[in-house]
């Protein structure tokens, strides 16, 4: 793994980031939500403290006077948008069946308020209707009662002979008998429908005072052989027993919570059954938008802010009668909140619920809701916001980590390829590793990978100079020894030791020529140095070369063979002469007596190539890549008693790599003898 | 003063001094043998020497031998100074040379080599001395070698060389158009040397011809063989 890869890796824990922000926002959320709903419960609060002082409240039918009521017996009036006409007919009522209240086992009634009005419709089913054919007949046929209530009951009569306008009269239980009175403020109609029968009537609502109880109730009568039975039903239960309350929205009470009316709320009022008394305003609308139409980051958004909130699952039901937990904690003196979701795009809305409580205790409770959706705005703001800016920020911290990890590793690789390139092919050091000036670690690093080359190359510059040394070292004692055979040799008394004097003499002898071929690598080592470039013709060179050696080397033959035209180089021609004597002295010592001894000079491209080939016998394949350093010899053990040192192809080495050349050798591809060659760039046109 | 001169061998190594001494004075040299410069030195203000024979590296002193040169010079310029040494960098005859030296042999040279040099210095003294007329003057062209007093002219102007330039000089000058190799070089000028030593010796002497007369072109080289004499 490289170090940018691992710097990358690393720089993936920027990532953190956005989780952060992730959790950011959903904090956020989460105590948006606990401010919202706090809120949202004060004013709850608020309202239902100001309400429970209202007289208005009361005038609903909020009051608790009476006693406990079951649900089932109150009569809740449902707002109408018009006064029905009185004909018998629902069509104009703006309420549907499930507005409607069961009265009896198959009967039905809906009870509506209109300005100053309640209108009541009852629908009958009856397979036998039965009307009162006279004034006398009893049991007076199939009769509408209504209760009053009141401290004193009232009951109402309605029976008909006919269907058409009818009236209300005065009647008493158990018989329910048309009384003499008629009550002329109540208009009713008696129509008769596929079914049965159905009554529609009005009645003013000062007729109930200001704790209205209203009940309606069904005689119905059925004709059996041999006379009639008679079925009382009625809205509230036992007919014994006063009527449930009439509970309705009242004007009062609307005028007074009007003034809690705020955009994108909606607030609810019940009494202490949960009847809705005032509904005003309205959530705002849930969004319809699918996945495909919201942005990204909406998205994204409610993905991270998705929450357990339950469905709604408070409708009114019957409608106008709410059930919301919330609400009945608040009934029990426990203001709650809640949180659910609606709608097609499950938005969430917060639910805040407070109890209406005056001296007798709880009257009622408000509702109040709030979508959320205001929230979800400011955190989509927030998180968009904090998304892209720890986006970037891990982008930034990522190209940063990339960027310095690539200049890291570019430092590092410069170093080692300094590191690598270093050792030249020759043994040469060259030390200066890059980015010595850096004060990190990789500074260090290269600081001390620089002393350690310059080490080397003091080491390496110590074991070159030490042939010279030696020679001059060795040239001394050497001097010491022949100095003293001159003066031995010219002592007549020592004839009879001329055979040992004379091997001493030889062994000197060979002693002198390695030392001189030491300070003459040496002597090359220095002109390399010093000698001043100039331009001369290799082919001339080379071929003056090849001419002298047929003259020198009389028992080789010497095949030459030059590409026509001047090849001029930049160098030294004695050198470049000394070192076709060092060439051709090893092609001649190697080679059998009689043999030939090639010279090719070419260009080949961007150089000048010269092959010098003998039949010599072919070089150990480990060597060759020693060849040419100091000090080393592949010839065989033994032989012609000249000096072994392995100098001439260093000395080679030297002179080529002085003129920028290189050189090399090899065995033929005949493997009949070895070819040493010698490259020389061609330079730059004068 | 006596007719047998007296040669002085100053060199740290007694072994090879003291064989010096024993070839010089078997030669018939009087001889005065030092170990170092002040040694030398004092001795030299009793007794100056007709010939003095210098190791460079004189014991502690590195150098010891050119500064003695250079004093030696000072007091005479005809006392003849052979530098006789181990190193044989180009750089160190080149100084020696400089310092006014008459020679510059390494120790690698036989006795045999070193008292025929120090013979041949003492007849160039002696033809000096003498001013003699008829000299053995050898003129070729432009170049005029006198083999006594071993010196060099060109064009007239005195060319400074060494006793083993002089000798290559005279070798080539001989026979102008003939070749000569490296090795009958260094037989005329009675040294051994490698091959890279002539070379230089060769750059030496054109150098030196060449700083009398830049259009000097007459020592002429042919690659792998040797040089020789242009006589035009």
């Amino acid at each position: 793994m490289s170090l940018r890869a691992q710097l990358l890796a690393v720089a993936l824990l920027t990532l953190v980031l956005p989780w952060a922000g992730w959790r950011y926002v959903v904090e956020m959320e989460g105590v948006l939500r606990v401010g919202l709903e706090q809120s949202l419960l004060a004013s709850a609060t608020t309202m239902a403290g100001s309400l429970a002082a209202l007289p208005p409240f009361l005038a609903s039918g909020g009051s608790s006077s009476n006693g406990p009521d079951s649900r089932h017996e109150t009569l809740y009036a449902y707002p109408l948008t018009s006064a029905p006409r009185i004909d018998g007919y629902p069509t104009d009522w703006n309420l549907s069946d499930a507005h409607g209240r069961a009265l009896g086992p198959r009967a039905r009634y809906w009870a509506g308020v209109h300005e100053r009005h309640l209108y009541v419709h009852i629908d009958v089913p009856d397979d036998a209707i039965v009307y009162q054919r006279a004034p006398t007949d009893a049991p007076y046929g199939d009769r509408v009662l209504l209760n009053l209530g009141g401290p004193a009951e009232r009951w109402l009569v309605i029976n008909t002979a006919a269907p058409g306008v009818v009236f209300a009269r005065a009647t008493s239980a158990p018989q329910f008998a048309p009384g003499t009175r008629f009550e002329e403020r109540i208009l009713a109609a008696w129509v008769e429908t596929a079914q049965g029968y159905a009554v529609e009537l009005r009645l003013p609502l000062d007729l109930l005072g200001p704790e209205p109880r209203f009940g309606v109730g069904l005689v119905q009568v059925t004709p059996v052989p041999g006379g009639y039975e008679a079925e009382l039903h009625t809205s509230w239960g036992d007919a014994g027993s006063a009527p449930g309350r009439l509970v309705r929205r009242t004007p009062e009470l609307a005028a007074a919570a009007a003034q809690f009316a705020a955009p994108g709320r909606r607030l609810r009022i019940v009494d202490r059954q949960g009847w809705v008394l005032y509904d005003g305003g309205s959530l705002a609308p849930a969004g319809s938008a699918t996945v495909a139409q919201r942005g990204f980051f909406e998205n994204l958004l409610r993905l991270i802010l998705s929450r357990d909130d339950a469905p709604y699952d408070g409708f009114e039901n019957p409608p106008g009668y709410l059930a919301d937990p919330e609400l009945r904690s608040a009934l029990a003196r426990e203001s709650s909140t809640r949180w659910y979701r609606r709608g097609a795009d499950a938005s969430a809305v917060v639910a805040a619920a407070a109890p209406v409580a005056g001296s007798g205790g709880v009257q009622g409770a408000v509702l109040l809701e709030l979508g959320s959706d205001s929230i979800l705005t400011l955190t989509n703001e927030a998180l968009v916001r904090l998304l892209g800016f720890t986006l970037l920020a891990s982008l930034i911290a990522a190209a940063g980590l990339l960027g310095y990890a690539t200049l890291l590793s570019l430092r590092i690789r410069r170093l080692a390829t300094a590191a690598g390139s270093a050792l030249g092919p020759r043994g040469d050091i060259r030390a200066g590793m890059p980015g010595q000036r850096a004060r990190d670690e990789v500074g260090t690093l290269a600081r001390s990978v620089n002393d350690m080359l310059k080490r080397l190359a003091g080491y390496t510059e110590y074991l070159r100079s030490l042939k010279g040394k030696l020679a001059h070292e060795l040239r001394t004692p050497l001097a010491v020894v022949s100095t003293s055979l001159d003066n031995i040799e010219r002592e007549p008394s020592a004839e009879h030791l001329a055979p040992y004097l004379q091997r001493i003499r030889e062994g000197a002898a060979r002693l002198d020529a390695l030392i001189n071929a030491m300070s003459e690598a040496t002597a090359i080592e220095q002109a390399v140095t010093d000698s001043p470039r100039q331009r001369f013709d290799l082919a001339k060179v080379v071929r003056s070369c090849g001419q002298a050696y047929r003259d020198v080397y009389t028992d080789r033959q010497f095949a030459v063979e030059i590409d026509a035209g001047s090849m001029h180089i930049d160098g030294s021609a004695d050198l470049i002469a000394q070192m076709l004597d060092k060439l051709t002295d090893n092609a001649v010592s190697f080679s059998p007596a009689g043999s030939t001894i090639t010279f090719t000079l070419h260009r080949e491209r961007d150089e000048f190539v010269l092959r010098i080939g003998n039949d010599g016998p072919l070089l150990p394949e480990a060597m060759r890549a020693q060849l040419f350093d100091s000090l080393v010899s592949v010839r065989p053990a033994g032989g012609d008693g000249r000096r072994h040192l392995g100098l001439g192809l260093y000395i080679v080495a030297l002179i080529v790599r002085f003129h920028g050349g290189r050189v090399d050798a090899a065995n033929r591809a005949d493997r009949g003898g070895v070819e040493f060659e010698a490259g020389f760039p061609v330079p730059p046109a004068s | 003063m006596s007719d047998t001169k007296l040669v002085a061998v100053v060199e740290d190594e007694a072994a090879i001094r003291d064989n010096y001494l024993a070839a010089l004075r078997r030669q018939g040299y009087r001889v005065a043998g030092f170990a170092s410069r002040r040694e030398a030195l004092a001795a030299f203000e009793t007794r100056f020497p007709d010939l003095v024979i210098i190791d460079i590296n004189l014991g502690n002193e590195v150098e010891g031998g050119f500064e003695l040169c250079r004093d030696l010079r000072a007091r005479s310029r005809q006392l003849p100074i052979i530098f006789l040494t181990a190193r044989d960098s180009e750089l160190d005859a080149v100084s020696g040379l400089r310092l006014g030296a008459d020679d510059y042999l390494t120790k690698q040279i036989s006795i045999e080599h070193l008292l025929a040099r120090v013979a041949t210095l003492f007849r160039r003294v002696e033809a000096l001395a003498n001013d003699d007329a008829d000299a053995e003057l050898l003129s070729r062209g432009p170049l005029t070698l006198d083999r006594d007093r071993m010196s060099c002219a060109w064009r007239g102007q005195p060319v400074a060389l060494t006793l083993t330039e002089f000798w290559v000089v005279h070798a080539l000058a001989q026979r102008p158009g003939h070749l000569r190799n490296r090795e009958q070089l260094m037989q005329a000028a009675s040294t051994v040397m490698d091959d890279s030593s002539v070379t230089s010796q060769i750059k030496r002497i054109r150098a030196k011809f060449l700083a009398v007369d830049p259009d000097f072109a007459a020592i002429e080289t042919v690659y792998g063989m040797g040089y020789r004499w242009r006589s035009s």
